[in-house]
C-alpha cells in the first residue's frame, strides 16, 4: 500500500474525498421518517443550520435521496456554483409552480439580491425552500447541526475505523481542536497518513 | 438486489497504453424496469479534493434481461497513466452500470508504459527533497 516514501497514495488514502462525501448523514436521535415528517409539516420551507463542517451539506445530499420522488416531482439543488446561482433562481421562480423545491447549500455564498428573492419566493406558489446556513435565518430551522465525538466516531466506523484505533485516537483529539468541524477533522486525517505521519496498517477494523 | 460481476481477461489487470482491455460482465436479478446496462472504461480522480471523472468508451445493452452475460472489449488509451501522488490518484476502471437506477460495480486497472502505476514525487515544502539548513 505504501508506495511513496513513507506515506499513502492518494488511491489508497481511506480519507479521499470518494469515500468520506459516501458517508450518509445520521441524525443524532430521531429516524428518518420522523424528520421527513417535521419538513413536510413545515411545508418544505425550512433551513438546516449549523458551523463550518457541521454536516449541512451532507444532510442534504442525504435528503435529495431520501424525498419520496413522486412528490414534490423536481429538486434543484444549488450547490458551489455561485456564476449559475441566479440564472437557476430565475428559472425555478419565473416558472409556474410544478413542485420543485428549491435546495440551496450555503444561503451566505449568495448575494443579498438573491437571498431576498429566496426568502420572498415563499410567498411564490412554489413546491418549497430548503436552504443550509451558518446562522439562524428568516426560514424556520428544521436541523441544528451540531455534531459531538459520537458523530465522528459514525464517520470513522463508516470508514473502518474501529473506536479503539489510533486513528481514532487522534480524530478526537483533533476533533476538539478544530472545534467540532468534521470536515477539516477529515483534511488533516488524509494529510496525516498521505504523509505517513498516521500509519493505517492494522487499526481499520 | 442486482449483482453485477467483471471479470477481465488479464487477470493483473495491467495494460500497456494500445492494449486490449477485454473480459466478461455477468449480471442477476436487475429491477424489471431497468431501462439499460451499460460496460464503459472510465478514468476517475480520487484524492482530497474535487473529483473528475471521464468516460472514454461504452457498450450498451438496451432494456437488459434480468439475468445475462456479455463479453466487451475496450483498448488501453495513451493517456493519462495510472498515476498516484500524495493529494490525488487517477484511477482507470471498468465499470458496470444500470440505468436508471445508476447501481454501479467498478473493476479498477492499471494503464502506463511500464505496466505499473507511476508515483509522483512529493515536491511540497519539507517534503521529498532535503533541504540544506
Amino acid at each position: 500500500m505504501t508506495g511513496i516514501s513513507g506515506g499513502v497514495p492518494a488511491r489508497h488514502n481511506p480519507f479521499a474525498t470518494e469515500w468520506t462525501d459516501a458517508i450518509p448523514f445520521r441524525f443524532p436521535s430521531g429516524s428518518w421518517d420522523f424528520h421527513l415528517g417535521r419538513l413536510r409539516q413545515m411545508r418544505y420551507c425550512a433551513a438546516i443550520v449549523g458551523r463550518k463542517g457541521s454536516g449541512k451539506t451532507t444532510l442534504l445530499d442525504t435528503l435529495v435521496r431520501q424525498l419520496p420522488p413522486q412528490s414534490p416531482s423536481r429538486y434543484v439543488c444549488i450547490q458551489r456554483c455561485p456564476s449559475n446561482h441566479r440564472r437557476t433562481i430565475n428559472e425555478v421562480l419565473n416558472q409556474k409552480n410544478d413542485g420543485t423545491i428549491l435546495m440551496v447549500d450555503g444561503m451566505q455564498r449568495l448575494s443579498f439580491a438573491n437571498c431576498r428573492r429566496l426568502l420572498q419566493s415563499r410567498k411564490v406558489p412554489i413546491g418549497g425552500l430548503i436552504v443550509t446556513a451558518h446562522r439562524r435565518c428568516a426560514l424556520p430551522t428544521w436541523i441544528h447541526c451540531q455534531p459531538d465525538q459520537a458523530s465522528l466516531q459514525y464517520v470513522l466506523t463508516h470508514l473502518g475505523f474501529s473506536a479503539d484505533s489510533e486513528i481514532t485516537r487522534h480524530a478526537e483529539a483533533a476533533f476538539v481542536r478544530f472545534r467540532g468541524n468534521v470536515r477539516e477533522v477529515l483534511r488533516w486525517l488524509y494529510d496525516q497518513v498521505a504523509t505517513g505521519q498516521l500509519a493505517i496498517h492494522g487499526t481499520q477494523a | 438486489m442486482s449483482k453485477l460481476s467483471i471479470q477481465l481477461a488479464n487477470s493483473e489487470a495491467c495494460y500497456l497504453p494500445g492494449e486490449a482491455i477485454s473480459g466478461r460482465l455477468d449480471w442477476s436479478g436487475l429491477p424489471e424496469e431497468s431501462e439499460s446496462l451499460e460496460v464503459r472504461l472510465i478514468w476517475f480522480t480520487r484524492g482530497k479534493g474535487t473529483r473528475d471523472f471521464e468516460v472514454i468508451d461504452a457498450t450498451t445493452i438496451e432494456s437488459p434481461s434480468q439475468d445475462g452475460e456479455t463479453m466487451f472489449q475496450f483498448v488501453a488509451q495513451r493517456y493519462p497513466n495510472s498515476i498516484s501522488g500524495k493529494l490525488i490518484s487517477v484511477v482507470w476502471a471498468v465499470e458496470a452500470i444500470v440505468f436508471p437506477e445508476c447501481e454501479a460495480e467498478h473493476h479498477e486497472l492499471i494503464i502506463s508504459p511500464t505496466r505499473r502505476e507511476l508515483y509522483i514525487p512529493a515536491t511540497g515544502a519539507g517534503e521529498g527533497k532535503e533541504t540544506k539548513p
